[in-house]
C-alpha cells in the first residue's frame, strides 16, 4: 500500500509520526532529542487511536 | 363485458394464444444448468432479452455465454411461477456472439491505445478523507461498501454520486458522474474515487463496457478504485481503472486500512522507536564505559610505568646502597688496617723506628758500626744519635 496520506488532521498527525520514525532510522541519533520525539510519537499514536476508535463515517450526496 | 376468469384459467388460456414452433436467433447469456437437469439462459439481441428453458436431455448441444445460437422450441407461461420462457428444443451455433466480439473488438482497441498500461495507474493515497463514490444508492453493491468501510474505518466522508448502473441511461449518467467529481469545490472533492456495481451478465454490465465509460475514467484526475461484482470477463472499465477490486466489498478493504491492523502498526511502530531509543541508551552506556575503560587504560600505563620506573629505581638504589655500603665498609676496614698498620701509630704506643744517616730503617745490627750516627723517630719527634756499642741480643 502506498504511504502518501492525503492532508487532514488525522492524516498530518499520521505523517507526523512517520517523520519521527523515519528519524530514528537514521544514524547516530541525539538522544536528548530522541526522547523528545519519543514523548511526541507516544503522543500522536495515542491520539490516533482514539480517534480511530470514536470516529464514524459519514455519508453525503452529490447532486446530479 | 369481459369474463372473469381464474388465474389458471388465464395462463391457459394465453399459452393457447401464444402456441407455435418458432425459430428465434440471438446471443447466448446467463447459461447455467441446475441439478445438472434443468438448463436456463437468456438469448438475446441488442434491444431485448427472451428467457429460455431447456433440459439437458433435450439439449446436447454446448452451449456457452456469448455464443450465437438459433433455438427452435415454443413459448410458454409456466403455471407454478408464472413466468415466461422459451422451452428449447433444440440449439444451432452461429458463430460469435455480438456483444462478446464488440467487447473483444473494445477491448483491443482500447489496450493499443494504451489505457490499461500499467504505467499510467496511480497510487491511491493511503489514508483517503473523502471518497467519491459512483454507484447505485440501494443495491446490494453501496450497501456491502459501506458496511465493510464502517467496520474497518472511520472518519471518511463518502460522497455518494447516485447513477443508474444499468439500462438506456447508465453509460451517460456514470460518464456525467466522473465529469461532475471533476468539478467539485475544493471542499467536496474526493480524494478517490470509487465505481461499483454489483455482479451481472454481459449485458447488465454494458455501461461498464463502453467506450464511454472507459474514457472518462481514463480522464479522471483522480485516482479510480472500480470494483463490479461478476464471474467471467474483467470489464473495461476494471481494466481501466488504477485499481481493480474483485467485489464492491474488496474496493472497501482496498480504500482504506482495518483499524485493528492500523492500531497495531501504531503500537509497532512506537515499540519500535522504543527500543531504537532503549538501544541508543545502551549503547551510549556501553560507550561511557568504553570511554572509561579506554581513558583508564590511558592512565594506566603512565601509571605503571612510573610504578616501575619506581620500582626499578629503588632496585638499583637497594643495589647501590649495597654497592655503597660495601665500600663503606671496605674503607672502615681499611682505614682501620691503615690505622692499625701505620708505623707512627706503632710508635704511638712505644716503639721507635731507626734509621741510618741515609735514612734507611735499621732491621739488623749489622747495618751500623759503632760510631754511626743513627735517627730514632718516636711517636712524637725524634732522637739523634750515635752508636756506642752493638749487641746481637737482647
Amino acid at each position: 500500500m502506498p504511504k502518501t496520506p492525503v492532508k487532514n488532521k488525522f492524516a498530518e498527525n499520521y505523517a507526523e509520526l512517520q517523520k519521527i520514525v523515519e528519524w530514528f532510522e537514521k544514524d547516530g541519533i541525539d538522544l536528548e532529542e530522541g526522547i523528545d520525539k519519543f514523548e511526541q510519537g507516544a503522543k500522536l499514536v495515542k491520539g490516533l487511536k482514539e480517534y480511530l476508535e470514536k470516529m464514524e463515517n459519514k455519508i453525503k450526496e452529490l447532486k446530479k | 363485458m369481459l369474463p372473469i376468469l381464474s388465474v389458471s384459467e388465464f395462463i391457459e388460456q394465453i399459452n393457447g394464444i401464444i402456441a407455435g414452433e418458432f425459430i428465434i436467433e440471438g446471443e447466448v447469456s446467463q447459461y447455467g444448468v441446475s441439478q445438472n437437469k434443468w438448463i436456463f439462459f437468456s438469448l438475446k439481441d441488442a434491444r431485448s432479452v427472451l428467457s429460455c428453458f431447456s433440459t439437458v436431455f433435450m439439449l446436447r448441444a454446448p452451449l456457452e455465454d456469448g455464443m450465437k445460437a438459433r433455438v427452435y422450441g415454443y413459448p410458454k407461461i409456466h403455471e407454478k411461477s408464472g413466468k415466461f420462457s422459451f422451452t428449447v428444443q433444440k440449439v444451432e451455433m452461429v458463430g460469435e456472439g455480438a456483444l462478446k466480439r464488440a467487447y473483444e473488438l473494445l477491448k483491443k482497441k482500447l489496450t493499443e491505445e494504451g489505457l490499461f498500461d500499467e504505467s499510467r495507474k496511480r497510487e491511491l493515497p493511503y489514508l483517503p478523507q473523502k471518497i467519491g463514490v459512483i454507484a447505485s444508492r440501494d443495491s446490494a453493491a453501496f450497501g456491502d461498501f459501506k458496511r465493510i468501510l464502517n467496520n474497518r474505518w472511520g472518519g471518511v466522508e463518502i460522497i455518494l454520486r447516485q447513477v443508474f448502473v444499468q439500462g438506456e441511461q447508465a453509460v451517460e449518467d456514470i460518464t456525467r458522474a466522473f465529469a461532475d467529481f471533476e468539478k467539485c469545490e475544493a471542499e467536496l472533492r474526493p480524494d478517490v474515487l470509487v465505481l461499483i456495481r454489483g455482479g451481472g451478465s454481459l449485458e447488465d454490465l454494458a455501461a461498464f463496457n463502453s467506450e464511454e465509460v472507459a474514457r472518462a475514467i481514463y480522464a479522471s484526475r483522480i485516482p479510480v478504485i472500480a470494483g463490479i461484482g461478476h464471474e467471467r470477463d474483467v470489464s473495461l472499465a476494471e481494466l481501466t481503472a488504477d485499481v481493480r477490486a474483485s467485489t464492491p466489498s474488496n474496493a472497501a478493504e482496498i480504500v482504506a486500512p482495518d483499524r485493528k491492523d492500523f492500531i497495531s502498526e501504531l503500537n509497532f511502530e512506537i515499540e519500535n522507536i522504543e527500543q531504537t531509543l532503549k538501544h541508543k541508551i545502551l549503547s551510549k552506556l556501553k560507550s561511557v564505559e568504553q570511554a572509561f575503560y579506554l581513558i583508564s587504560g590511558k592512565l594506566e600505563a603512565p601509571i605503571s610505568k612510573g610504578r616501575m620506573l619506581i620500582q626499578s629505581f629503588f632496585n638499583v638504589f637497594s643495589l647501590l646502597k649495597n654497592t655503597v655500603k660495601q665500600k663503606i665498609d671496605f674503607v672502615n676496614f681499611a682505614q682501620r688496617l691503615l690505622v692499625n698498620s701505620n708505623p707512627r701509630q706503632v710508635l704511638r704506643r712505644g716503639y721507635s723506628i731507626t734509621r741510618d744517616k741515609g735514612g734507611k730503617i735499621v732491621r739488623k745490627v749489622g747495618q751500623v758500626v759503632a760510631g754511626d750516627e743513627i735517627v730514632v723517630e718516636l711517636g712524637e719527634g725524634a732522637l739523634i744519635g750515635e752508636v756506642l756499642r752493638k749487641k746481637l741480643a737482647v
